[in-house]
């Protein structure tokens, strides 16, 4: 008796199902004018689809929801999620990871060459994997978010953003400039 | 917002072939390629040509023609700048940007979508920059003045002529301080006296000691009491020319347009009258007369230590810079140290707020112990770092001393000699050591000098900044009193809060006096903007609003506002009594008036239920007060001066049924003969309107009665269909929908 009850109670996986898309059935194709399209049936095609990462700071590769074409104000409808990038065919991969590097552009800082903190503002000379920058941080703000004990992300106030996926492993200057806003 | 920039002599070549110089429209910044590595390119556009150059001068070109639907999409760290193929419908990427350049994009896409559209367009924008044109630094937050390329001299003197007032004052204060000074560097050489004349030969002569005893006294009795009339001279001038300076500064704001206010924060704007003004006291009390004493204290007794013994002199100065210089380093580690326990501290407190808080949460799922082990952790973190920050400070302040001290041994030593040689005596020796000690002091004050006078300068700036303002919303010189009858008619009107992006586009619409008008559509599609307009809280940017056929700009704000009644969905209700609150409006208003006011808004039986009634005191934002009571309270407000205009943005959204009920008949009396605009989610709330305006995106989509759109079945249909389906879903599934549409109707 209980447990006909029991089993009439609704879980949440009951309620809602999550489309996971895999490798068979995902047709990618890059366009001509720099985006990238989705087959997953005759009769499902989107000339164009975003890819967001569902989790970017803690799980990157896996959770990657294929969306179609929003606008900067609105999301547009979500098409599939694809649940670890790992189980999909490398030259897809490689299309996804040039729609993901797109979106999110974070470039990896390996230098800090100086590192001045004035008029509520840090102002700093960095070397990324991007190139040379001179950035500015809004002080006293979470800017210098600290993701890890040693994973650092810092958002300047324009909204760009530059990572140090262990910041211990930078040279010995970058190390103490950084400390003074961690 | 420059959105043509100088290009580079190399880039300039590279294009020559393509397009002349004098065609270019657009020049901006393209800092990163495809790839995702920044560049030093350019997009240059002229009213028929895209050129994106990149740093190595290789060019993409492209016709505008050739395209539609110019648009930015904004990504996370970046961006891109795309178009859609006309001859294939191919969406194509034509640039890409860091965020450095997303607003000046923005504005250039939109501009050539113009273009393309076969529309003129020019190439100002009053989007602020944030950055500095000059040196590329962000500009403090709010602010329009770069504290890098200002002329200090120029602050510094427009800050020195706020003191211009007490001109007499302050340099009594200097008078005072100079005669400080110079009492201060007589004290060491009247104990100099003391030891040559009486400890030495042990004098016996009572008369000379106890004179020069009491000379010591009253000299240090004078000292203290300067420095009281000075502290309280300087305290009282500063005081109140920042009293002045304060008022000045939030006079001005009140003056400027919401829009200003809202594009500086509200954190800002507090900060400037309140922490800004304060280091412009603290400069006018501590620096701009502390700076000549310290300066004379430091000529003065340099060269009074030149002139005892020079030799000695150098010893004694040598070192003088090396142990300032150390000391400064020390205190840079120190600094450190504090801030990164003062953000522990703040991370420790932020999690004790969550816990103790949330504590409802916390015990519902049972989640003490993570809790406790969360809190655990931060205050391990902050006690190592507190324990490390003791012991360096116990090491460091010894250290310090031992620094400062180091000057004193060549005195011992080289002074000694003098002593047995006989050049000089002990009593100078002794004096030419409290000299020695003195000079620290306003060395120390130097090193900081340039700092303190950076900061003043920087807050001075931001204050300035505020009152060189220009309102963007002012009243026309001719603006005239005006009575208003109720007649509104937008005519074309157009407006976005940025330039880029707008936000209401080409409305036309007329009301009549007496007439109620119910704004619909989803969010963000324009209705409190459409409010906004018509309070004139921003200038419209195209088209003009009437009222009663006069242009709103020609009526002087003041008159065009007191005869307008607002109740938002958010009522904010200030400190004080509710009669205070009522009376806003209307301060000369009767006691009469305010029971009617009060009636009318069904609020006067819930007012009478507390002990106080009328002057119940009803505490920051009325928060003794329910929802329902704040909002009636607010309608009485709005009506108190019988306003010919009302407007309603979503008043009755955020309350239960029964109270809602209780505005609604509140409502009904007032809008009866009154023109009204009413906004509101909630369909039913409209029902009295005699015309909806549904707006869609910023454009006008429908006008009508209810009837006459639920007939055209539209968006206005559409959202009466959403709203009956929900109402099935809370209510009786068994209504019909012509009853409930009835209902809603």
């Amino acid at each position: 008796m209980i447990d006909e009850v029991e089993k009439k109670v609704s879980t949440i996986d009951d309620l809602v199902e999550i489309r996971y898309v895999n490798d068979d059935e995902m047709e990618l194709k890059r366009t001509v004018g720099g985006f990238i399209s989705l087959k997953l049936s005759e009769t499902e095609f989107y000339p164009r689809i975003s890819v967001y990462r569902i989790f970017p700071l803690s799980k990157p590769n896996e959770f990657i929801s294929l969306r179609e074409i929003g606008t900067n104000r609105d999301l547009g409808k979500e098409v599939g999620i694809i649940r670890d990038i790992k189980t999909i065919s490398p030259d897809k991969v490689e299309m996804l990871h040039d729609e993901i590097d797109r979106r999110y552009f974070t470039p990896e800082v390996s230098h800090i060459f100086t590192l001045k903190d004035e008029f509520g503002y840090v102002y700093m000379d960095i070397e990324t994997s991007a190139g040379l920058k001179k950035i500015t941080v809004q002080n006293g703000s979470n800017n210098f978010m600290k993701i890890t004990d040693t994973r650092i992300i810092i958002i300047d106030i324009d909204g760009n953003r530059y990572e140090m996926t262990d910041y211990l492993s930078l040279d010995a200057k970058s190390i103490r400039l950084l400390e003074t806003m961690i | 917002m420059t959105l043509l920039y100088e290009l580079p002599l190399s880039i300039k070549n590279a294009i020559a072939k393509i397009i002349s110089e004098d065609d270019i429209l657009f020049a901006i910044p393209c800092d990163l390629n495809i790839n995702n590595k920044f560049i030093d390119g350019y997009l240059i556009a002229t009213k028929t040509e895209i050129l994106v150059v990149n740093h190595e001068n290789e060019i993409a070109q492209y016709n505008i023609c050739d395209y539609k639907g110019y648009k930015t999409t904004i990504y996370v760290g970046n961006g891109i700048f795309e178009a859609t193929r006309v001859s294939d419908d191919e969406q194509c990427i034509l640039a890409c940007f860091t965020m450095d350049q997303t607003t000046r994009f923005s504005i250039v896409a939109q501009r050539i979508k113009l273009i393309s559209e076969g529309k003129e367009v020019d190439n100002i924008s009053d989007e602020i920059d944030r950055k500095c044109p000059k040196c590329g630094k962000a500009m403090p937050r709010g602010s329009t003045i770069c504290p890098y390329c200002t002329n200090k001299f120029y602050l510094i003197g427009r800050l020195l002529g706020l003191t211009k007032k007490y001109t007499v004052l302050l340099m009594l204060g200097l008078f005072l301080l100079l005669i400080l000074t110079g009492l201060v560097i007589l004290m060491p050489k009247i104990y100099s006296m003391v030891v040559d004349k009486i400890y030495i030969p042990k004098n016996n002569d009572m008369g000379l000691f106890a004179s020069l005893i009491i000379l010591y006294a009253f000299i240090q009795f004078s000292i203290t009491g300067i420095v009281i009339l000075r502290g309280r001279l300087l305290s009282s001038v500063s005081n109140k020319i920042i009293h002045e300076l304060r008022i000045e500064v939030f006079a001005k704001i009140h003056s400027l347009s919401i829009g200003f206010v809202n594009r500086k924060k509200i954190g800002d704007l507090m900060n400037r009258v309140s922490n800004d003004t304060i280091r412009i006291q603290q400069f006018v009390q501590n620096e701009a007369i502390e700076c000549i004493n310290q300066a004379l204290v430091l000529v003065g007794i340099t060269t009074l230590l030149f002139v005892m013994n020079w030799k000695m002199a150098i010893m004694v100065l040598l070192p003088a810079p090396i142990c300032v210089f150390m000391v400064r380093a020390f205190w840079h580690r120190i600094h450190l140290i504090y801030r990164k326990l003062w953000k522990l501290s703040a991370r420790a407190n932020s999690a004790l707020q969550d816990i103790l808080s949330g504590m409802r949460v916390v015990k519902a799922f049972g989640s003490e112990k993570t809790e406790v082990d969360r809190f655990k952790k931060v205050c391990r973190k902050f006690a190592d770092t507190s324990m490390k920050n003791e012991y360096f400070w116990c090491t460091f302040q010894p250290l310090i001393t031992i620094i400062m001290t180091v000057g004193s041994y060549s005195i011992l030593w080289y002074g000694g000699h003098q002593i047995i040689s006989g050049d000089m005596s002990i009593g100078q020796v002794v004096q030419f050591h409290a000299y020695a000690g003195m000079i620290y002091g306003p060395l120390f004050y130097m090193t900081n000098l340039p700092k303190s006078i950076a900061d003043s300068v920087a807050a001075a700036s931001r204050v300035f900044d505020i009152l060189d303002q220009t309102p963007e919303v002012s009243d026309a010189v001719d603006a005239e009193t005006f009575q208003i009858s109720g007649k509104v008619i937008y005519e074309n009107v157009s407006f976005g809060y940025s330039s880029y992006l707008p936000v209401l586009e080409n409305i036309d619409l007329e009301v009549e006096e007496g007439e109620m008008i119910g704004l619909v559509g989803h969010s963000g599609s324009g209705k409190s903007t459409m409010i906004n307009l018509l309070m004139r809280f921003y200038n419209v940017n195209d088209g003009k609003i009437l009222i009663d056929g006069t242009d709103i700009n020609d009526i002087p704000q003041n008159e065009l506002r007191s005869q307008i009644g607002v109740v938002l969905q958010e009522t904010f209700l200030f400190a004080g009594t509710i009669m205070d609150n009522i009376m806003y409006s209307k301060p000369d208003a009767t006691c009469d008036q305010v029971i009617k006011a009060a009636k009318i808004a069904n609020a006067h039986d819930f007012i009478m239920k507390f002990p106080d009634a009328y002057n119940t005191s009803i505490g920051e934002n009325g928060q003794t007060l329910s929802g329902g009571e704040r909002q009636r309270i607010a309608i009485a407000r709005a009506i108190i001066h019988n306003p010919k205009i009302l407007i309603l943005d979503e008043a009755t959204s955020s309350l239960d049924t029964e109270t809602e009920l209780l505005i609604q008949q509140a409502l009904q009396r007032l809008v009866k003969n009154r023109t009204t605009f009413a906004i509101a989610h909630r369909l039913s709330t409209l029902k009295n309107a005699n015309r909806l305006l549904v707006l869609d995106h910023g454009k006008k989509a429908e006008l009508g009665t209810h009837d006459e759109l639920i007939a055209l079945q539209g968006i206005y249909y559409g959202l009466v269909m959403a709203q009956i389906k929900m109402t099935r879903m809370q209510g009786d599934p068994s209504l019909s929908e012509e009853e409930l549409l009835k209902d809603i109707g």
